[in-house]
């Protein structure tokens, strides 16, 4: 009798284990399951929402809000005096792609042995979790959020431990390569690497569940610590290569959707691609339609007028200016995709440089007319196509040296 | 039932050993703690603790600002001074307009500088400027920091303020957001409060050495069994549970004498702390507030240091009671000691784990913070204000600990007292025995084995009565499963350049290595002079940038090539080599936290085998009959001593074969011939030893040092006559201090067999 108790005690405890394992494991499936959506590029060390920059220059995580102006550690006890590990956000590891997205902190972190870990956080830099592990990965040359998806592409330039080189030698034909990192799924895809002088993949995107992004890379090898003087800007630009390729994430397939010299992949805009051409007689900027390849021209300036651009929803911010003085003149433009006409917004003497479009603002960098230095901050967009440059608002940076 | 509990306090007070153990535990104490502060001031800040002590000796009674202002004017000086040390000796002390604007000084201030700088009289508390630099800087941000407190405090309204607008902290019903509306309403009523400067170095230095704890919870383990489970073994417990007072004033007896002597170590260990840190540094005012001690500003406590010393020390007691009562618990489950220890292990282990792995904010933080671990961190209550994220609610950390601890107390004493008191037998016989016995009575059976071998009965009663083979065969089990290959850690490009410079340079310094490194220099101190010439004049391309840096990327490795080389120089006959891996195996960095490791293994491995090995024979008396047979002293002594030196062996081999296989696979065995002092950590060992005798010579001595362990195990269980006893004295001979060497404290090294079993000590 005793034992048919026990028995009975022993399974009853078994069954609500069980269901409290399976309740709680729905539960986090339920609360891991929110699909990612937007768009974050990270540059450099920054990285831009609509909301402030994450940037990554000392042992803290640090961000700015648009909003206030203020720059704060990412530490939310307001007792914390940011000086060491007892600091929620310390760390001291290197990282690329820092950003604030979907409401999480997201970094990549240099592991000990070479390789690199994708770590997802609260934005109060707690609750640090590895979602993927890459493999050996060197410089990175962009990174993206979008949707589910962190575009991270990369170039390794250096070969370890092989039996031609040694322990560490320079590759002549370095690799780039793209890592599609599904941060949902936590699962990593390499599109094929491509080895080539100078090989570099820029502005990867994500459209349509494909990926599109620019390769480019030199016929010849360049020595670039020969003299400036003797280094000749157009016989670089002459073995310059420039392909768009598109990757099938479904497939698993790519195909090179364009191919060209003496481009610039400028920006993106749902189906398109803006581009940049030059040459000797001109500049022009073109939209490419990513599923049907046709390049429409958009606009045409002059050789000597440098053009970069922008896209802002229907319309494309451009601006020119002169290459080959020393002057500061800078006109800005933006081309209406829908009425297909070209609009002045205005000439300035002072700097301004669009770093990213997000929503409502448009960040840059700018001289502030005030302090007479050199600024990053931002404008909002409806005083940017009204040409009130003066209602840029800095950003001040803090971090420790 | 007064009667019962002064007994129960004699049994275990009454012996002059118990004392003697408390005495030695009090002096180790206070030696660690000493050596533990010196070695750590020392080597974070250069500067001793009498030169700490001297300046706030000559600061006292001065308010904060007179200090800082005689401070910062006497910094000033060494500043300047620090900078001019840099300059070459002819131009030391010429005024030029360059040097006076970049020392903002006149030319008088400069010979007036001169003179301070003959005399020395700009060193009034050290011998060095570098340290008299540090001292300064650290003490003057000590003032500074309790001068700008009330800044502080406005600090945190701002902070919340500004946090709680943010966006990405605007969640309402997030752990972040209601932490950071909470905190301002923690600090309100500090508003007002003045903090004055004193040593900081002395508090923290009394109250923060877990050491101490360590040494406390050995005590303390001592005590409980001397009170459960020694009795448990020589089956007393049967005996005094049929007394006619009956079992629950019995239990009660035994805890109230458990929690008396938490009362007497806690007295006894802290008095000292305090006794040495008093004279180490002093308190300086006791009515100063504890945000007045160098990182202890984030406390929302309005108390005194005095204050914080009568709390601190009320809840350790406390603390300590809660331990005692858990292992008091685990002594009346567990069936014999090494059930007992292994039990406790497991529990701190798993603390540890839990406490150094789990983030602080994480919805787990209450498994870091309400542990064991987290409690004997005592100070740490009072340090720091801090929240503990309780489905994401904030609940203070000292509210919450409080109520965890008195849960767990009343719980572990009414189960302790329900299962002493309810417990039908004592049965020391584990299932595993049971389960041996039955395979080696079908083995007798079977193969008709029988043997009158006074050597295969040892054997038996070792290997099978006490567990020993099973031991062995686990940790087998463990080291293979474990066992995971090593890859050279080489994670930048620095690391990668190092060795193939080192693979270029093998063998002998001689002419043609030197004049290579010279061409090495040259070539990339011209690409660096071109770089810098190029971001000057005009805009470099980030290609250009890339190239550039792709070729610089040796500097760094050849910078440390060419120090050396300096060293190697200056020894007669050494090579240059790849040593990352014989580093790691002659205890140079990471290397020497694993010595420290893999003697911990094999010590603590040969005591769970060979602490059975005498004290089964004195706790059964069967000792008596042993002695008095025919083969019973040196010949069973020898016996007993042949099999434990068979167990060492493979204890031996399981620990540090695997380590030296993977680190030599992973690194290579080139130079093994090349003169051990080509390494600049071991520059005092002679010219003749060389890598490979190296390597042979400390393997010896830890197997040496292995052997000498096996007779002192012997020693202690003649002397102790209990398992448990025995266990617990050589954790305290033989594990302990591998812990303290483990902690850092570095003078432990050379303390009773750690120099054998660690090995590289030269």
């Amino acid at each position: 009798m005793k034992s048919k108790k026990k028995i009975i005690y022993i399974s009853f405890s078994l069954i609500t284990i069980l269901i409290v394992i399976i309740v709680v494991f729905i539960y986090y499936i339920k609360v891991n399951d929110i699909r990612m959506t937007g768009k974050v590029r990270v540059h450099s060390i920054f990285a831009y929402t609509d909301q402030g920059i994450t940037y990554n220059m000392d042992k803290f995580f640090r961000y700015v809000d648009a909003s206030s102006g203020k720059a704060v550690v990412l530490c939310d006890k307001p007792h914390c005096r940011h000086i060491d590990s007892t600091c929620n956000a310390y760390k001291d590891f290197h990282l690329r792609g820092l950003a604030i997205y979907n409401g999480k902190l997201f970094y990549v972190k240099e592991e000990n042995d070479r390789t690199l870990t994708v770590y997802k956080a609260d934005t109060n830099s707690t609750n640090r979790k590895a979602i993927v592990k890459l493999k050996e990965l060197q410089n990175n040359t962009a990174a993206v959020y979008m949707d589910n998806y962190l575009l991270y592409a990369y170039r390794n330039s250096f070969i370890y431990d092989d039996d031609s080189v040694g322990p560490v030698g320079e590759l002549e034909k370095p690799s780039a390569g793209l890592a599609i990192i599904n941060l949902h799924k936590r699962k990593v895809v390499y599109v094929p690497e491509k080895a080539d002088y100078d090989a570099t993949i820029l502005h990867p995107y994500l459209y349509d569940n494909k990926i599109y992004y620019l390769y480019l890379y030199l016929d010849v090898k360049i020595d670039y610590t020969k003299d400036i003087a003797a280094i000749d800007q157009d016989y670089i630009n002459n073995h310059t290569y420039y392909r768009i390729y598109c990757y099938d994430i479904a497939t698993n397939s790519e195909t090179v959707i364009f191919e060209g010299k003496n481009i610039s992949l400028e920006d993106y805009s749902e189906s398109k691609a803006f581009i940049v051409e030059s040459s000797g007689d001109y500049n022009r900027i073109y939209s490419l339609d990513l599923l049907t390849q046709e390049k429409n021209l958009l606009i045409e300036e002059n050789a000597d007028k440098s053009l970069r651009c922008f896209a802002d929803g229907d319309r494309i911010i451009y601006y020119s200016y002169n290459r080959n003085d020393n002057s500061s003149r800078y006109h800005y433009y933006y081309y209406d995709l829908v009425s297909q006409s070209k609009v002045e917004i205005g000439e300035s003497d002072y700097f301004a440089v669009i770093s990213e479009i997000v929503n409502d603002k448009i960040y840059l960098s700018f001289y502030d007319q005030s302090s007479g230095e050199l600024q990053l901050g931002y404008i909002m967009k409806d005083d940017f196509y009204a040409f009130k440059f003066d209602k840029a608002v800095p950003l001040k940076l803090e971090y420790n040296d | 039932m007064m009667r019962l509990l002064a007994n129960e306090f004699i049994k275990v007070f009454g012996k002059k050993s118990i004392w003697l153990i408390l005495l030695g535990a009090m002096c180790l104490n206070g030696i660690l703690l000493y050596v533990n502060e010196s070695s750590r001031v020392t080597r974070n800040n250069f500067y001793s603790t009498k030169h700490y002590k001297n300046i706030y000796v000559d600061l006292q009674g001065k308010s904060n600002q007179e200090a800082l202002k005689i401070l910062q004017d006497e910094f000033k000086t060494l500043e300047i001074l620090m900078q001019l040390t840099y300059m070459e000796n002819d131009i030391l002390f010429q005024y030029n307009s360059q040097n006076g604007m970049l020392m903002d000084i006149n030319e008088d201030e400069l010979k007036k500088l001169e003179e301070i700088y003959k005399s020395g009289s700009y060193l009034k508390y050290t011998d060095d400027i570098w340290k008299e630099y540090w001292l300064y800087r650290d003490v003057i941000s000590e003032i500074t920091l309790c001068e700008s407190y009330a800044d502080y405090l406005n600090k945190i309204d701002e902070a919340a303020e500004t946090l709680s607008q943010l966006p990405i902290f605007e969640e309402k019903d997030s752990f972040s957001y209601r932490n950071i509306l909470k905190t301002p309403e923690a600090f309100n009523h500090l508003k007002g409060n003045k903090l004055y400067f004193g040593p900081s170095n002395g508090i923290k230095m009394a109250t923060e050495f877990f050491g101490t704890d360590m040494l406390a919870v050995v005590l303390l383990i001592m005590i409980i069994a001397s009170l459960i489970t020694r009795e448990k073994e020589m089956s007393q417990l049967i005996l005094l549970k049929s007394t006619f007072l009956g079992r629950k004033p019995l239990v009660i007896a035994k805890l109230a004498t458990a929690y008396l002597g938490s009362f007497i170590i806690t007295v006894l260990l802290y008095g000292v702390n305090f006794f040495v840190a008093y004279h180490v540094y002093g308190f300086g005012s006791l009515n100063r507030l504890i945000q007045s001690v160098s990182g202890y500003m984030g406390s929302n406590l309005n108390i005194t240091i005095l204050h914080y010393f009568i709390m601190f020390l009320i809840a350790k007691l406390i603390i300590y009671i809660l331990f005692t009562s858990i292992a008091f618990l685990f002594a009346v489950l567990a069936k014999d000691a090494v059930q007992l220890y292994l039990t406790l292990v497991s529990l701190l282990a798993v603390s540890a784990v839990a406490y150094y792995n789990i983030d602080q904010s994480s919805y787990l933080s209450i498994f870091k913070y309400l542990n064991i671990i987290s409690f004997l961190n005592t100070y740490s209550f009072f340090k720091s204000y801090l929240n503990i994220n309780f489905f994401d609610m904030p609940i203070n950390y000292i509210l919450i600990s409080f109520i965890t601890i008195i849960a767990k107390l009343i719980i572990a004493v009414t189960v302790s007292v329900l299962i002493f008191c309810r417990q039908k037998t004592i049965d020391n016989t584990s299932r595993i025995t049971e389960v041996l016995k039955y395979i080696r009575s079908k083995l007798q059976l079977k193969y008709g084995y029988r043997s009158s071998r006074l050597f295969w009965h040892e054997c038996y009663k070792i290997f099978i009565g006490g567990k020993s083979l099973l031991f062995l065969l686990v940790y087998a089990a463990v080291t293979f499963v474990t066992y995971k290959p090593l890859s050279e850690n080489l994670s930048t490009l620095e690391d990668f350049y190092y060795k193939q410079y080192m693979l270029e340079l093998e063998g002998e310094v001689n002419e043609d290595k030197l004049r290579y490194i010279e061409e090495e220099e040259a070539r990339l101190s011209e690409a660096y002079n071109n770089m810098m010439q190029l971001m000057e004049e005009a805009d470099i391309s980030p290609y250009i940038m890339e190239s550039y840096q792709n070729i610089l990327a040796p500097y760094k490795a050849l910078q440390e090539v060419k120090m050396h080389t300096d060293y190697l120089k200056t020894k007669n006959g050494s090579q240059y080599l790849y040593d990352s891996g014989y580093k790691i195996l002659t205890g140079e960095g990471s290397g020497r936290y694993k010595d420290i490791q893999l003697a911990l293994q094999s010590v603590i491995m040969t005591i769970v085998c060979i602490v059975y090995v005498y004290t089964v024979e004195y706790q059964t008396g069967s000792i008596n009959l042993i002695k008095a047979s025919y083969k019973g002293r040196l010949h069973t002594f020898l016996c007993k001593l042949g099999i434990s030196v068979i167990i060492l062996t493979v204890i031996y081999f399981t620990t540090y074969a695997p380590y030296f296989y993977n680190v030599l696979q992973a690194y290579g065995v080139r130079a093994l011939s090349a003169p051990a002092y080509s390494m600049e950590h071991l520059s005092e060992i002679p010219k003749q030893i060389s890598i490979l005798k190296y390597l042979i010579f400390i393997s010896v001595m830890r197997y040496i040092g292995l052997i000498l362990t096996i007779f002192i195990i012997f020693w202690l269980s003649v002397r102790l006559k209990s398992v448990i006893l025995t266990l617990v004295a050589c954790i305290c001979v033989l594990v302990l201090p591998l812990l303290f060497s483990l902690l850092g404290i570095s003078g432990f090294d050379y303390v009773l067999l750690n120099p054998f079993l660690l090995g590289n000590v030269f």
